[in-house]
């Protein structure tokens, strides 16, 4: 569904992917792994096209979409849900406008269409009857919890998932892991999720991808990496364990 | 030194072209504001209605002191009968446009950089691209927009505010009467006086939307660069308004 090869992104003098080469099967959860600031994040935003990378392709069900112009770069987001790292949640707004957002702006729906699927992605993540809540009145669990609902309710393909349990206590970690795993069952997505949590890549992965110095230093199952005696995964292992 | 000088220059039209680009997609952005009339009428009110106490009050304060200095540098010369004339130019030309657009550039170019830059900060901007949803259509056209509508409206009140400050002024402390005063100012009132300030307001308004969206968008670096950009917004837009300020003058008169 995605196929990521030789990518390279640098920010000014300092680079950050250097050749990166992955592939994503539809239906499958992925999960990049790798120390904070290795440039995980800014793989996912490239892959939704937030940022445009100096050399190489992706292309998304064969469609090379590094050339793409905004406007083909909207058209491709509309198949994309993103849940930010901060949740991202629009402060002005409240959980029912910041879910209904996107479908608002969307168009095709009339209100009650949009409230009645802004209810159902927030009953999805046990957020139902907030919907009259600003953000600043939501914890961190339930700020990552609207974040998932507003990127559901677009029904989107793909779900990228910036740290999700970053920040988070281990009870509502877990939580959040178990909500993604649902959500994958239940809604049959393709999720990417990049993390350097050791414990929410084991419990939510099909498949995970060890980002190190710019490139993929690893690609296998959470059993494969368990048993691998490469000296660079098993020391992430270890180290984060 | 000539390397500094040509890094700045560069550095200088990179702004500009992004600003200029900025513009032109606000303004292609012009008939989706229709599809979201409240958010546009919620933007006039913040811009408009709530900065108009700060604008009242500025005004009738600089209207009385016009007419203080005014007065000042007549007597002894000409008579004080002209006092309505000379304070009602200074103002419509001069001071109500000029000062509503700094007050606005100080209080609602800060404000449109400070939250646009808290948003860039927080993802909140990623967030509204990956909802496909064009960040310079949904958050700069309408405070773009409502700042060219509303700084001209702001002005007609500090016009008329500003007025009635000199006129209070005259009352009380120079001892010229209201007819007088108000008599001295239709003699000399010329609709071009008026227009010219309200021209320049719309100018103004356009600097003020303009800069504090591209300075917004632009933040980077966490609260700190939130509070560069808003400065930075504050400082160009004020330079940019008496630079207008002149070059419209120096066109129309």
């Amino acid at each position: 569904m995605i196929e990521i090869s030789g990518l390279y992104k640098n920010f000014g003098e300092k680079r950050v992917l250097e050749g990166v080469d992955l592939r994503v099967e539809r239906g499958e959860s992925l999960v990049i792994l790798g120390p904070s600031g290795c440039g995980k994040t800014v793989l996912l935003k490239l892959i939704i096209g937030l940022l445009r990378p100096d050399q190489g392709r992706i292309l998304i069900e064969g469609k090379d979409i590094t050339g793409l112009s905004s406007k083909g770069l909207y058209s491709l987001r509309r198949r994309f849900g993103m849940v930010f790292q901060g949740a991202a949640l629009f402060d002005s707004m409240t959980v029912g406008e910041n879910v209904g957002l996107g479908l608002r702006e969307r168009g095709g729906l009339n209100r009650s269409e949009i409230e009645q699927k802004v209810t159902q992605a927030l009953e999805l993540v046990g957020m139902k009857g907030m919907e009259g809540l600003k953000p600043p009145e939501l914890s961190g669990g339930m700020k990552k919890r609207v974040g998932l609902a507003r990127a559901i309710a677009m029904d989107p393909d793909v779900i990228l998932y910036d740290e999700p349990t970053t920040g988070l206590d281990p009870q509502m970690a877990e939580s959040i892991n178990e909500l993604i795993i649902g959500l994958k069952r239940y809604l049959s997505v393709t999720s990417v999720a990049v993390t350097h949590d050791m414990g929410c890549a084991k419990r939510i992965a099909d498949r995970i991808a060890l980002l190190h110095q710019g490139k993929i230093a690893f690609e296998g199952s959470p059993e494969e990496m368990e048993g691998t005696e490469n000296s660079l995964v098993q020391g992430f292992v270890r180290g984060r364990r | 030194m000539i390397r500094a000088l040509g890094r700045g220059f560069i550095l200088f039209l990179q702004e500009t072209g992004a600003i200029a680009l900025l513009l032109l997609r606000a303004i292609r952005g012009f008939p989706r504001l229709f599809s979201r009339f409240d958010s546009f009428l919620e933007q006039m009110e913040s811009v408009g209605v709530k900065s108009l106490p700060l604008v009242l009050v500025t005004s009738v304060f600089t209207g009385a002191v016009s007419s203080v200095q005014a007065a000042y540098q007549l007597k002894g010369y000409i008579t004080l009968r002209y006092l309505g004339a000379a304070v009602g130019k200074a103002i419509f030309i001069e001071l109500g446009p000029v000062l509503t657009g700094l007050v606005l550039a100080g209080r609602v170019g800060a404000s449109i950089a400070a939250e646009l830059g808290t948003m860039k900060v927080t993802e909140q901007i990623d967030a509204l691209e990956s909802l496909a949803i064009d960040p310079i259509r949904f958050l700069v056209t309408p405070r773009f927009f409502s700042l060219l509508i509303m700084l001209p409206i702001l002005t007609i009140f500090s016009d008329l505010v500003a007025i009635l400050g000199g006129l209070l002024v005259a009352l009380l402390l120079e001892r010229v009467g209201h007819y007088t005063f108000l008599e001295g100012l239709r003699g000399f009132f010329q609709m071009r006086d008026f227009s010219t300030g309200l021209l320049k307001a719309f100018f103004f308004g356009g600097i003020i939307g303009i800069i504090g969206c591209s300075q917004g968008l632009g933040t980077s670096g966490g609260a700190g660069g939130v509070g560069k950009s808003t400065t930075k917004a504050v400082v160009i837009s004020a330079v940019l308004i008496l630079f207008w300020d002149f070059l419209i003058a120096s066109i129309i008169f």
